[in-house]
């Protein structure tokens, strides 16, 4: 197994906003091996959103480094981009652009779109129509089409009614289990025991415990 | 930064999300794209023709002419200053190189501006002002006004986000870009020296050589055109090192 992300001594400051302890994540070392899934738990401000940020190179750390094998790191975002006054199929073309994909590719797998989101002819209905559960359906339908090297999760994704929740959550788990490289940031200890290789424990801005779910969960608990 | 084929198709989508956004919002939609430089240009026709009795032989078309062009280089420029905050929400979610974000507002205020150059074409043949061989030299002066637009448009947009104080600088800027670059009055009237302290600016320049193309069928000198072109460039460098300098810092901006 090889690392396809490894972080090195990194540190994240936003020296502005806190004044007591101004770094947000500090001295955080751990690799990301293809085709695990690696989990993140920790309480809310510990840094978590900042590590995923950090991961899918959005930003770029303050202090120590961040090796990359691939350049194909996705933050999974539904309804990323999505517009209003745009139909269905329009938004679904956007979303998947800024998701990694080509047009063709999303032109070609827009059926495949149409039946998951369940949206049928009104996928050609601007979206500012839809419910709720209708842009939700379609934001997920969109963003699993994406097929990034390395797929970053923040948070049960769950949209739409029971029985969608159901389906989305199924293809999750599949996609989990497979060969996909992942990490998940979860509050939802079930998944995390049962889907994850490997577990961190974020705590205060830097890594308090790392290694087998069990362990790592147990340690938190207490 | 890191650019893909499919961030030219992104570019193109999302300037086309704008544009059918526009004429969504208006129940006359896109005929406001056409009706907004016309009320414009009447108003100012009011002011110096009517009230003022500044204008004289051939004014409308010559106030028209300025207008026209100062339109694409005003609305474009201003917008971009928004481009990066517009799309705050989406480069804090995946990664985008943000030389994209002023590319589409460039992108979509082409797309209008070609509309309402074609409207002003027919204008022109209709009212005197026919078709000639100088025409030929249109492509030209399009490509170096837009080369100016691009290169403003690129510093703008990647200097507002990092000081928002500068955007009153840029609104004082272009109202006195407007006042100084000959759209209501020939520059050319004006002494020396200050005539040619008035020609440093790019605009002054551009709408100089498009009145001698349409209305004199004359090819404007090289050498200004040349100057224009140097100058965008220069601003459009600056701006792109920026936009790239700063790729990662952006979404770290909050507001």
């Amino acid at each position: 197994m090889s690392a396809l992300l490894s972080f090195e001594n990194v540190g994240l400051r936003y020296s502005r906003d806190r004044r007591d302890n101004p770094w947000t994540l500090q001295g955080v070392n751990f690799e990301v091996m293809k085709g695990e899934t690696l989990g993140v738990i920790g309480r809310n401000g510990a840094g978590k959103s900042s590590l995923l940020r950090l991961m899918s190179g959005l930003i770029a750390p303050d202090a120590g480094r961040i090796h990359r094998q691939t350049d194909s790191i996705l933050l999974l975002s539904i309804q990323l981009g999505f517009q209003p006054h745009l139909t269905g199929r329009e938004n679904a073309m956007i979303s998947g652009i800024l998701l990694g994909m080509h047009r063709a590719e999303v032109k070609a797998a827009m059926d495949d779109i149409v039946e998951f989101a369940e949206l049928g002819e009104q996928i050609d209905d601007p979206v500012r129509t839809y419910s709720a559960g209708m842009r939700g359906r379609l934001g997920f339908a969109v963003a699993c089409q994406a097929r990034p090297e390395v797929l970053l999760i923040d948070e049960a994704l769950s949209v739409g009614d029971r029985e969608f929740r159901a389906k989305s959550r199924q293809y999750m788990l599949e996609r989990l289990q497979s060969e996909q490289t992942a990490v998940v940031v979860s509050h939802d200890e079930k998944l995390i025991a049962t889907e994850c290789n490997r577990v961190i424990w974020l705590a205060n801005g830097g890594i308090k415990a790392c290694g087998a779910p069990e362990d790592v969960l147990e340690q938190y608990r207490r | 930064m890191r650019f893909r084929k499919r961030h030219a198709e992104l570019v193109y989508h999302c300037a086309l999300s704008d544009l059918k956004r526009d004429s969504d919002q208006a129940y006359l939609g896109m005929l406001w794209w056409v009706l907004d430089p016309l009320i414009y240009l009447c108003t100012f026709y009011l002011i110096f023709e009517v009230i003022m009795q500044r204008g004289g032989p051939g004014f409308i078309h010559f106030l028209l002419t300025g207008l026209v062009f100062w339109r694409w280089f005003d609305s474009t420029v201003r917008l971009s200053a928004f481009s990066i905050k517009k799309y705050q929400g989406i480069i804090s979610q995946v990664y985008l190189p943000k030389l994209l974000l002023p590319l589409i507002t460039v992108t979509g205020n082409l797309m209008k501006f070609s509309l309402v150059l074609v409207l002003f074409a027919l204008f022109l043949t209709l009212s005197g002002h026919p078709p000639g061989s100088s025409w030929l030299a249109i492509p030209l002066l399009l490509l170096v006004q837009f080369v100016l637009v691009l290169g403003a448009s690129l510093l703008v947009a990647a200097i507002i986000p990092l000081i928002p104080d500068l955007m009153q600088l840029v609104n004082y800027g272009m109202t006195l870009m407007f006042f100084m670059s000959g759209i209501f009055f020939d520059l050319n009237s004006v002494d020396e020296p200050l005539r040619s302290v008035l020609y440093f600016n790019p605009m002054a320049v551009m709408l100089s050589a498009w009145r001698d193309l349409l209305l004199e069928a004359s090819i404007p000198p090289l050498a200004q055109l040349g100057y224009v072109l140097a100058f965008g460039l220069v601003l459009g460098a600056v701006g792109a090192w920026l936009l790239n300098r700063f790729d990662l810092h952006y979404p770290r901006l909050v507001n």
